[in-house]
């Protein structure tokens, strides 16, 4: 039997390599985490919850069952918003009402949000409820749905939800500021006859958007229009750890008037849903994610010199022939690549999944219509006052008790990818 | 081969299982997968998920203890003959940020005073005065006889019927994340024929909540 010869250093190689492959393990890991995977779905068992839903929605759905939990809310918000706009009003109404269920949650002691808060967890990592201009437009939503049956005190309630969404804004005087909600609040007292509740809401409106027509008192139908695309997210600043919005592209509506027989009567914008997702202003998670940035980049800056370092005294160890300082210059670069392994593993970025099939802008008018109107017709204009082509859309009225709406959009809620951007990591 | 070799190979063999195991594709991680079989909970006890709107507890709280008061008012519960009160959402208005159905609230307040007044309150199904007029008619028409009750003349007018409010005041604190709502629901019998209040209840609360900050 052969004894092995003992080889001085052979422990500190082996202890290198183990050492070299923990830091490659933690750098090289995949960013991607299980919860952040869609699931397999099981045929049998997506054909199951996909029966009875309306078939143009059915991508929909597929994603809102494959994402889980993590993406209920922003999926259901997709799946309500696209029911409305396809008319299949109970689809919508439960969709709206379970991303207002997630929205209403109160996340304390969660453990998804503990550890979106972590270092080694993108803040994707939490459930999503969405940025206020989100959850304010989901209240806005389900708000129309309730205005439509002629629920009028719940769709008040949507509105008023809607706006204590806004409430947060970091800036106070960009705080509820949801010209939209406020009209739309007045809207609902002034079609339960309560004209002192409808005064005072639709006064806020007008301060807030001095140009803003209000209902006269025999008003009875409301006519809403929503041009262009949503606000898009984007994560910027140090490892895109801040979250920043650009205007929505590729459209160029502007403005609405409604053709009422023989009339055409402008709209006024009364929101501005860009403007709303970018004043804002900063969110406490911020400081969350800089601390990351800062952490991530000191261990990659330690982890740089240390590994320049040690193969320095590597290189000048094997000139010297001096295997104590090649050791060490060995260590010294395991540890600088633990240190950058490390700081690899860190996930600094700002959540930008986003409700993609928001609009640009809402546009509101107000007319006394007799029930069983005149065709109502939508036609949209450019920034210069131009007839967009091919863009005028009938508008079906709904009457409900007193009241009548009108809805209609330039473009289509249905999105064309099922999956909402920054869903899938890396993807 | 010498041994420590071997040594070597196992340690690395099982760092890279390791790592790999670490890295490794995994059934994504759903959040109880297996679900949570139906449990019945005590509807009167805070349930495991909660805002700070009008909850189930809140309805049997409120309700509970206006029963009790409405019962010990002199005017409506120790009138003679019994009184007839009407309680349904007519005239219950909801001015609150909390999207409810009323319904819940005065279906409950009235089976339990229903249940609770052993006579002492003659109460009118106003809610279904259509299904009794269609009944009404059909068997003065002859379609169908005219059952084991004596006819009445008319159905019954009410005395008294539920008039009420739910309003909340909304604060947020953007330093905290901090939502307080303090909820007020106000409750009152009206006299059909004068107009008089001879009752009135009021229930409120405010609750608090805050998210974790990665939401606010």
């Amino acid at each position: 039997m052969i004894r092995a010869r003992h080889v001085p250093g052979a422990r500190h190689r082996r202890a290198g390599w183990l050492l070299l492959l923990g830091a490659l393990a933690l750098g090289g890991c995949a960013t991607i985490g299980a919860r952040e995977r869609e699931m397999e779905i099981p045929p049998a068992t997506l054909s199951g919850f996909l029966a009875g839903k309306p078939a143009p929605l059915h991508d929909l759905y597929a994603v809102l069952l494959r994402q889980g939990p993590r993406n209920a809310v922003l999926n259901q918000m997709r799946v309500g918003l696209a029911a409305t706009d396809l008319g299949a009003t109970d689809a919508a109404t439960e969709a709206l009402d379970q991303a207002l269920a997630g929205i209403e949650t109160v996340y304390a002691q969660s453990e998804t949000a503990a550890k979106a808060r972590q270092l080694w967890y993108r803040e994707s990592y939490k459930d999503f409820k969405g940025e206020p201009y989100e959850r304010a437009m989901a209240y806005y939503y389900r708000g129309l749905l309730y205005l439509r049956e002629g629920d009028f005190e719940n769709a008040r309630a949507s509105f008023k939800g809607g706006m204590l969404q806004d409430a947060f804004a970091e800036d106070a005087q960009n705080r509820a500021d949801f010209a939209l909600l406020a009209f739309l609040e007045g809207w609902a007292s002034h079609c339960l006859g309560d004209q002192a509740l409808a005064r005072q809401s639709l006064d806020e409106a007008k301060t807030l958007k001095p140009g803003l027509s209000l209902p006269a008192l025999d008003h009875n139908v409301l006519l809403l229009a929503e041009t262009g695309t949503a606000p898009v997210k984007v994560g910027d600043g140090p490892r895109h750890s801040l979250l920043r919005y650009r205007r929505g592209s590729g459209f160029s509506e502007a403005s609405v008037r409604f053709r009422v027989g023989d009339t055409a009567r402008p709209a006024f914008h009364v929101e501005d849903i860009y403007w709303q997702a970018s004043t804002r202003g900063g969110r406490p998670v911020d400081y969350i994610l800089e601390g990351k940035v800062a952490f991530k980049d000191n261990l990659s800056t330690a982890g740089n010199v240390m590994t320049t370092v040690g193969l320095a005294t590597v290189v000048a160890g094997a000139a010297n022939r001096s295997s104590e300082a090649t050791i060490a210059g060995a260590a010294v670069t395991m540890l600088g690549l633990i240190a950058q392994g490390v700081s690899g593993a860190v996930k600094p970025e700002a959540d930008v999944r986003a409700w993609d099939t928001l609009p640009d802008g809402v546009h509101v008018l107000t007319a006394a219509l007799p029930a069983g109107p005149p065709r109502v017709e939508a036609v949209f204009f450019d920034a210069a006052g131009a007839p967009v082509r091919g863009m005028t859309r009938p508008v079906p009225i709904q009457f409900a008790k007193r009241c009548g709406i009108g809805w209609v959009r330039s473009r289509s809620a249905v999105p064309a990818n099922p999956r909402a951007p920054g869903t899938v990591p890396g993807g | 081969m010498s041994r420590a070799l071997p040594r070597t190979y196992f340690g690395l063999v099982a760092a890279v299982t390791l790592a790999l195991s670490a890295c490794q594709t995994a059934p994504p991680a759903v959040v109880n997968a297996p679900g949570t079989p139906t449990t019945i909970q005590d509807p009167s006890l805070r349930g495991p998920v909660s805002g700070v709107g009008i909850e189930a507890q809140d309805i049997i709280a409120m309700t509970d203890r206006m029963m009790r008061d409405m019962l010990a008012n002199p005017t409506i519960g120790a009138k003679t003959p019994a009184p007839r009160v009407i309680i349904d959402a007519e005239y219950f208005y909801n001015e609150s940020s909390s999207r409810l159905n009323k319904n819940s609230i005065t279906d409950r307040l009235r089976v339990s005073l229903n249940r609770s007044a052993s006579g002492r309150l003659v109460f009118v199904g106003r809610q279904f005065a259509d299904m009794v007029a269609k009944e009404r008619e059909i068997k003065r028409q002859g379609v169908v006889d005219s059952g084991t009750n004596p006819l009445a003349r008319a159905q019954l007018g009410g005395d008294y019927r539920l008039g009420g409010r739910i309003t909340s005041l909304d604060s947020r604190s953007p330093a905290t994340g901090q939502i307080s709502r303090y909820n007020q629901v106000t409750f009152e019998m009206i006299d059909l024929e004068t107009g008089q209040i001879v009752w009135s209840g009021i229930y409120e609360f405010l609750k608090t909540a805050q998210d974790d900050v990665i939401y606010r």
